[in-house]
């Protein structure tokens, strides 16, 4: 799953000019945070040592931020030998894009993306979604939208395809 | 002076037992097979296998690897139809008269690059062939012809394998034994040492 992501991230890295300001973070997760004004959720990076930072902390000074959100794994049987079962992992990710509209195109941006992600191995598109509202929602879980106009934000759901057989490797925990 | 019944095969004067069994069941799939070769007997490798001394079933089951008398395929997924009924013109009030049947195995062997060498030889003969389900193996004394296929489709993630179909006719059914004995060497791969 990482290294996949670790992929992607190099790959979208390669679409961009040199020094184009562009962030690429690996897999946010929602963290509860308590200030002064509240209680909100916000999307962040976890360190092993349970430190996180907010994946926005950058953004203003970023044209672009790309973070991804794992949804779901699910498993199906895939054709097997002998006595063993074999397995197909699917997991659903989405590929978060925050960026400035000064910049750049949103659409033609996620056209840019996709054309990247649907070359990859073990990837496969799923859909984009645009509706600016619905993915803050998500991201923001119990907040009113608040973003600046000159902002966009859009996720590419996308979906990663590896097996599970007799030849994974199964490290100690 | 009394008449008496003239059945075929021999079956007159044979006891007919049905063994039941409330407890076990055996799994499906063809998960493992070997062909071999028509000249080897069964006879001594089966008693084995009934027998309670694995080291002999296993002795003479790698003897005859490594004779080149047994080739096996470990790993398999696959199906045999059971045999299908051939049946000819029946006479007195019989509508039919089973002639025998017409056997077909079917299994998938994942190691492709390597065997088609194998399978391309393998073809040119004919082989009596064992398989395995679950627990049990079975025995086909007959000589089956094989054909190996391997298509190749367009998804992605579609592996390419030989597609192995054995054929073979006979009224017998395959000798059934136990696997315990030999089911090491139906896991993973093995190949022969000088």
């Amino acid at each position: 799953m990482h290294s996949v992501i670790r992929s992607i991230n190099e790959v979208l890295n390669g679409i961009f000019k040199p020094g184009a300001k562009v962030h690429f973070y690996g897999l946010a997760e929602s963290v509860a945070a308590r200030d002064s004004k509240g209680e909100k959720v916000v999307p962040a990076i976890v360190l092993p040592d349970g430190e996180c930072f907010d994946v926005y902390g950058l953004a203003d000074m970023k044209n672009a931020t790309f973070y991804h959100r794992l949804q779901s794994s699910q498993f199906g049987s895939v054709q097997s030998f002998g006595s063993t079962k074999d397995y197909e992992k699917t997991s659903d990710v989405s590929l978060i894009v925050f960026g400035k509209r000064q910049v750049y195109d949103q659409f033609v941006l996620a056209d840019t993306v996709c054309a990247a992600l649907g070359k990859m191995k073990n990837v496969t598109l799923q859909g984009v979604d645009y509706n600016l509202l619905q993915v803050f929602a998500t991201e923001y879980s119990g907040l009113s939208c608040f973003l600046n106009p000159d902002y966009f934000l859009f996720r590419i759901n996308y979906r990663i395809t590896s097996t599970l057989n007799r030849c994974t490797n199964i490290e100690k925990l | 002076m009394s008449l008496q019944r003239i059945t075929c095969d021999g079956a007159s004067g044979t006891p007919l037992v049905h063994t039941c069994d409330p407890c076990e069941r055996e799994l499906g799939r063809v998960r493992g097979a070997c062909l071999v070769d028509g000249s080897f007997d069964f006879t001594a490798l089966i008693a084995a296998l009934k027998g309670s001394d694995p080291s002999a079933a296993q002795n003479l089951f790698e003897q005859a690897i490594e004779d080149g008398d047994i080739h096996l395929i470990s790993e398999t997924t696959g199906t045999y139809d059971g045999g299908s009924p051939q049946t000819g013109d029946g006479y007195g009030d019989e509508e039919t008269r089973l002639l025998g049947y017409l056997h077909t195995l079917n299994f998938k062997d994942p190691s492709y690059a390597g065997n088609k060498d194998f399978y391309e030889q393998a073809e040119k003969e004919h082989w009596k062939l064992i398989w395995r389900t679950e627990t049990l193996l079975h025995f086909v004394n007959k000589p089956a012809g094989i054909q190996a296929i391997a298509p190749v489709e367009t998804d992605l993630t579609s592996a390419v394998v030989w597609d192995v179909t054995a054929t073979w006719k006979s009224k017998e059914k395959p000798e059934i034994a136990p696997l315990a004995h030999l089911a090491k060497y139906f896991e993973g791969c093995w190949e022969t040492t000088p």
